[in-house]
C-alpha cells in the first residue's frame, strides 16, 4: 500500500461530508433560495466526485483516514439560524471545501510522480470544481457578511422567517432521502453534520 | 378615429433597405390648444410622441414623424394609456397610518414622519436597516438622485429597481459578453436585416410598433426570415417562418444545441473570432455535449427543426436577435442570453448595419435604472469591485469613497425582500412599483409587507395593493405631469416635457426625493447640502458629468439638443457631439480591467470572479464567450401536479394595471385573467373554452376561466397583470444566480374544472 491510497480514502471521505453537509445546511437555510438551489447543486457534485475518486482508491489497495469525519463532526456546532448563522454555515463549508482542496493538491503530486495520467485528468477536472464550490462560498459570504454582522438582528422576526420548516417553493420530492442517497451513492458511514 | 385597440400593428407599409416609411398615429378626444414633446412610458421601445392640451388637460397624443424610433406610429397603449392620468382616484394628498387606517395629511406632517423614522432606525440600527426599491418607470433624473441619496446620503446597499424581475439579465449578459451595460445596435438593423431570430419575445405583443417594422419588411421585397423560441404560439409565432417550442427550462440546451450545430457546420468568421474574442475553446467543449438528439430529448423540439434554424442562423448574410421574458425569467438566464450573444460573436454579426442583438428590455426607463445606478451597479456602469471606479464617482459627488457602499455587490431586490422578512431591514421604502401584485409568491410577499417592526413608504399615484399596506403614503405626478429624460432599449434618449399640472398635492418623484434630501440635511464633504441639484436639469446635468468617457456618455445630449427633434442615441460625447447608432464597430469591446462594469461571474454557479483572476486573463478589449451546462429547472412537473405553468403579458396591459386597468379602452379589450391551455390537457381535464378553472401550486391557488390552444401541450399560461387574481400566487420563489432575476416562467401546477 502506498500513501496516495490513504489520502484517496481521505478525499472520499472528505466529500462526502462535504456532500452531507452542503444538504444540510441547503435544507436548514431553505427560505434562502439561492443558498438551497446552488448548494443542493454542489451536494451532487462531491457526491460524484466521491463515487469517482473511489474508484480510484480501490486500484492503490485499502487506505483508510478518519480525518475528514472528526473534521467534520468538529464544524456546525451551535445556532444557526437565520443571518450569522448562515455567514457561520458557509464559513464551515468553505473549511470543509479548503480541506478537500488541499487534499487534491498533495494527491496530484503523487498522481504525476506515479505518472498516472488518468489520475492526473480526474484530479484536474475535480479540483477545478471544488475550486468553484470555494469561489460561490466566499461570494456568498461575501454577499451576506454585512448585513449579518453589522446590523443588530431583530430577533423575534429571524426566528419567524428562519424557521426549519422548507419553503413551499421547494418540492419536498427534491429534498427526499432516497434522492440524497442516490446522489451520495450511498455514504454508510456519514450520516451528516 | 383610428382603432388600434383592435387593429394592433395597423396599416402595412412594405419596405427594405431603406428608411422605414412614417404613419401618423394620434388619439385626440378635443382638439388641443397646444401640443407639448414627450414619449411613451408604455414599453422599452420608447415611441416618441406629442401630448395635446388644452385647457390644463391632456385632450390628445399623436406620434412624433419626425423621430427615429417610432416615426409616428404609436401602439394601443401609447394611444390610450394617458387616459388614466384623469382617473378620478389619483392620489391627491398624502396619507399616513393612524389606528390602521389611512388618514390625509399634509406634506410637512408626511414626510417629518417619514424623515424621523429615517434618523430614528439609522442611528439604532445603521444604515444597512434602510432599504429602497424603486422601478423601471421613473425618469432619469429621478433615478439618478435616488442613487445619490441612498448610495451617498443614507449609504445603504440596499437600493434596486423592479428592473430586477424585467431587464437584470439583459444587464448581466451584456456585461458578461462585452464587459458593459447597452444593447449594441440600433433598430434600424431590421431594416435591412436578412434573418431574425427572437427567443423568449413576443413582440407582437410587448413592443407593437417595433414588430409593424418587422411586418413591413416581411410584406415587402425580400423579407428576412423569421425564426421564434416559445412555447406558446404567439401572434410572434403564428408570424414565423419556424416556430420553436421548447419545454419550459430548457433553454439553454436548445441554443447550446444550436450553437453545436454552427460550429459543426463551420458557419464561423474565424477572423473574427481569434482577433475580437476570447473563450471559444471552452464554447465548443460545452456546447460539443448537445447532439440534436439529446436536445430532443430535453427540450422536445425536434431535430428537424433545430436543424433548419441552425441552418437559416448559420447561413443568413445579416441577423438581429433578440430575448425577452421568455429567457430572462425562466432558468439559467443568464447563461442562456449570453449564448445567443454568442451566435453573434462566432460569426462576427455585431456592430454592422443588420447584424445584432437586442438584450431588450422590458420597461420603458429600465435602461436608466441600470445607468444611473439605482440597481446592482454604480453610476454609468462603474464597477463597484473596482476601487478607481469608486473613488472617481466619490469625486464627482464631492463625498467620502467610504461613504459609497461598496463592500460586497448592492443588494439585488429579492434579497432585499428577505432581509425585510427577517427583520433586519426596518424602513422599506417604494417608489412606482406594486410589489404586492409583481412579486413571486405572494403570500409570502403580503405577509413580510405587513410585518410589524416595518415602516413602509409608498410612492405612487394611486392607492396600489402595495401602497395600501405602507404606513406613509406619498402621492406622486405621472408622466406628462413633470419634465425628465429616459432611455428605449436601442439607446436613444428621449425628453418629455411637463404637459400638465398633477392632480391635487402630488409632487413628482424629484421633488419629493429632494424634499426629503434637504429635511435629512445630507451634505457632501465640505458641507455643502447634497444632492447639490434642485430641479431636473440640474440633475441630468450633474448625471452627464459622470457619464463622462463611460460608454453611456451623455455629454453630448442636452435638453436643448431633446428638444423639437428626434431622440438621440448615446453615447454621444461632446467634443464630437454626434451620437453612434452602433457600439463595436470596430469589435473593440469594454472588457479592459479598468473598464469593464464588472469582473462577471461563473455562469453555472453565480461566483463571483475576483479582481486578480480577471486581471491574470485580462481580455483587454476583446468579447468574452462564456458558457454553461444545462441544469433541469428546481421544480418540475410530477404526478400532483402534473402541468407546467407559464406566466406573461397580454398585448392591452401594462404591469399590474395600476395605469392600463383605469384606461376604460383597454381594460374592456382584456377585463380579466385566464389560463390557457392545450386542446389535449383540455380534453382530458374535460374543460371547455370559458370553464371556470381552479389552477393549484404548492404556494397557493386561483380561479380563472379556461382559454383553449395556441399553446404546447403540458403547459398552462395565467397573465400576470390582474391583482385580484395573480399569477403570481402560484409562482415559485427563486432566482437566476448570476443576474438574480426571479424564475417566473416555470413552476408546476395542476388544475381542475369547478363550478361557478
Amino acid at each position: 500500500m502506498i500513501g496516495l491510497a490513504r489520502y484517496l480514502a481521505l478525499l472520499e471521505s472528505a466529500e462526502k461530508e462535504l456532500s452531507a453537509a452542503l444538504l444540510a445546511v441547503a435544507e436548514r437555510h431553505a427560505r434562502e433560495p439561492e443558498i438551497w438551489q446552488t448548494a443542493t447543486f454542489f451536494a451532487r457534485w462531491s457526491a460524484r466526485h466521491a463515487t469517482r475518486v473511489k474508484e480510484f482508491r480501490k486500484r492503490f489497495g485499502p487506505g483508510t483516514d478518519k480525518g475528514s469525519r472528526k473534521l467534520g463532526n468538529a464544524l456546525f456546532q451551535g445556532v444557526r439560524r437565520d443571518g450569522i448563522g448562515l455567514v457561520r454555515d458557509l464559513h464551515d463549508l468553505s473549511t470543509l471545501a479548503h480541506f478537500v482542496h488541499l487534499g487534491w493538491d498533495a494527491s496530484l503530486q503523487a498522481a504525476k510522480a506515479l505518472r498516472n495520467r488518468a489520475l492526473v485528468d480526474a484530479i484536474g477536472e475535480m479540483g477545478a470544481e471544488t475550486d468553484r464550490q470555494m469561489a460561490w462560498l466566499r461570494t456568498a459570504i461575501a454577499a451576506m457578511a454585512a448585513q449579518a454582522l453589522a446590523v443588530p438582528p431583530e430577533l423575534f422576526s429571524e426566528l419567524v422567517a428562519s424557521r426549519p420548516k422548507r419553503p413551499s417553493s421547494v418540492p419536498r420530492r427534491m429534498i427526499r432521502e432516497s434522492q440524497l442517497r442516490r446522489w451520495i451513492g450511498l455514504f454508510s458511514s456519514v450520516e451528516g453534520p | 378615429m383610428l382603432d388600434r385597440i383592435h387593429d394592433i400593428w395597423g396599416q402595412r407599409a412594405p419596405y427594405a433597405d431603406s428608411e422605414w416609411p412614417s404613419r401618423l398615429d394620434e388619439h385626440v378626444v378635443e382638439e388641443p390648444e397646444r401640443w407639448v414633446q414627450s414619449a411613451c412610458v408604455l414599453c422599452s421601445h420608447g415611441c416618441s410622441l406629442d401630448i395635446g392640451v388644452k385647457s390644463g388637460r391632456m385632450v390628445a397624443v399623436r406620434g412624433r414623424v419626425i423621430d427615429r424610433v417610432n416615426r409616428g406610429r404609436l401602439g394601443p397603449k401609447g394611444l390610450h394609456g394617458w387616459v388614466a392620468n384623469h382617473s378620478s382616484d389619483r392620489l391627491t394628498r398624502p396619507l399616513v397610518r393612524r389606528d390602521a387606517r389611512l388618514i390625509e395629511t399634509t406634506w410637512d406632517e408626511a414626510l417629518a414622519e417619514v424623515v424621523a423614522r429615517s434618523k430614528e432606525v439609522g442611528a439604532k440600527y445603521g444604515s444597512g436597516a434602510i432599504g429602497f426599491y424603486c422601478s423601471g418607470q421613473m425618469m432619469l433624473e429621478e433615478y439618478y438622485a435616488l442613487a445619490q441619496i441612498a448610495r451617498a446620503g443614507i449609504g445603504t446597499p440596499h437600493l434596486d429597481g423592479n428592473t430586477r424581475l424585467c431587464t437584470a439579465t439583459a444587464s448581466a449578459a451584456l456585461i458578461e459578453s462585452f464587459g458593459s451595460d447597452g444593447s449594441p445596435g440600433s433598430y434600424s438593423d431590421y431594416d435591412s436585416t436578412d434573418a431574425i431570430f427572437m427567443v423568449g419575445h413576443n413582440m407582437a405583443e410587448t413592443q407593437t410598433v417595433l414588430w409593424s417594422r418587422i411586418l413591413d419588411r416581411r410584406r415587402g421585397p425580400r423579407p428576412p426570415r423569421l425564426i421564434v423560441v416559445d412555447p406558446r404560439t404567439t401572434p410572434t409565432a403564428k408570424e414565423a417562418d419556424l416556430h420553436l417550442r421548447p419545454r419550459p427550462g430548457t433553454n439553454l440546451a436548445l441554443l447550446n444545441g444550436l450553437i453545436r450545430l454552427l460550429i459543426e457546420n463551420g458557419n464561423l468568421e474565424r477572423a473574427f473570432i481569434d482577433q475580437h474574442t476570447v473563450g471559444f475553446d471552452e464554447l465548443c467543449d460545452v456546447v460539443g455535449s448537445y447532439p440534436p438528439e439529446r436536445v430532443e430529448e430535453i427540450t422536445n423540439v425536434p431535430q428537424a427543426l433545430l436543424r433548419e434554424a441552425a441552418s437559416i442562423l448559420g447561413n443568413a448574410p445579416r441577423v438581429v436577435s433578440s430575448c425577452l421574458q421568455g429567457i430572462y425569467q425562466s432558468m439559467q438566464a443568464t447563461a442562456a442570453a449570453v449564448q445567443i450573444n454568442n451566435l453573434h460573436l462566432i460569426r462576427g454579426l455585431i456592430g454592422k448595419p443588420g447584424s445584432t442583438v437586442f438584450q431588450m428590455n422590458g420597461q420603458p426607463t429600465a435602461q436608466n435604472t441600470r445607468e444611473c445606478g439605482a440597481d446592482g451597479e454604480l453610476v454609468a456602469f462603474r464597477n463597484w469591485n473596482n476601487e478607481r471606479h469608486v473613488e472617481e464617482l466619490a469625486r464627482l459627488w464631492n463625498v467620502e469613497p467610504a461613504k459609497i457602499p461598496h463592500w460586497g455587490p448592492p443588494t439585488h431586490a429579492m434579497q432585499i425582500f428577505r432581509y425585510v422578512e427577517t427583520g433586519s431591514i426596518r424602513l422599506l421604502w417604494i417608489l412606482a412599483t406594486n410589489p404586492a401584485v409583481s412579486l413571486p409568491e405572494l403570500a409570502r410577499v403580503r405577509s413580510l409587507l405587513r410585518k410589524k417592526g416595518l415602516f413602509l413608504v409608498a410612492q405612487d399615484a394611486f392607492l396600489s395593493e402595495t401602497a395600501a399596506l405602507a404606513d406613509v403614503v406619498l402621492p406622486a405626478a405621472l408622466w406628462g405631469e413633470k419634465t425628465g429624460t429616459f432611455t428605449n432599449a436601442d439607446r436613444t434618449v428621449h425628453i418629455s416635457l411637463k404637459a400638465v399640472d398633477p392632480p391635487g398635492d402630488a409632487r413628482s418623484d424629484l421633488d419629493i426625493l429632494l424634499d426629503y434630501a434637504r429635511r435629512m440635511d445630507f451634505r457632501d464633504k465640505d458641507g455643502a447640502p447634497f444632492p447639490s441639484f434642485t430641479d431636473a436639469r440640474g440633475a441630468f446635468e450633474s448625471f452627464r458629468a459622470a457619464t463622462r468617457g463611460r460608454p453611456c456618455d451623455y455629454t453630448g445630449i442636452s435638453y436643448e439638443k431633446l428638444t423639437g427633434g428626434s431622440g438621440i442615441q448615446w453615447p454621444c460625447d461632446e467634443r464630437t457631439g454626434t451620437s453612434r447608432e452602433r457600439l463595436y464597430e470596430e469589435g473593440i469591446f469594454p472588457t479592459g480591467a479598468e473598464e469593464c462594469a464588472l469582473y462577471g461571474h461563473d455562469l453555472e454557479t453565480g461566483a463571483t470572479i475576483t479582481e486578480e483572476e480577471y486581471r491574470a486573463r485580462d481580455p483587454g478589449g476583446r468579447a468574452r464567450i462564456k458558457a454553461a451546462h444545462w441544469q433541469p429547472p428546481y421544480e418540475e412537473p410530477d404526478s400532483q401536479f402534473p402541468l407546467w405553468l407559464t406566466t406573461g403579458r397580454v398585448v392591452h396591459h401594462w404591469h399590474t394595471r395600476t395605469k392600463t386597468g383605469r384606461v376604460r379602452a383597454l381594460n374592456d379589450a382584456a377585463p380579466e385573467a385566464f389560463v390557457q391551455f392545450a386542446p389535449e390537457d383540455a380534453s382530458r381535464l374535460g374543460i371547455l373554452d370559458g370553464d371556470l378553472v381552479e389552477v393549484e401550486s404548492r404556494r397557493g391557488k386561483l380561479r380563472l376561466p379556461a382559454c383553449i390552444g395556441d399553446i404546447a401541450p403540458g403547459c398552462a399560461f395565467i397573465p400576470f397583470h390582474y391583482g385580484d387574481r395573480a399569477a403570481n400566487e402560484l409562482t415559485v420563489t427563486g432566482w437566476d444566480p448570476v443576474s438574480k432575476q426571479p424564475y417566473f416562467k416555470y413552476a408546476a401546477v395542476r388544475a381542475r374544472k369547478v363550478k361557478p
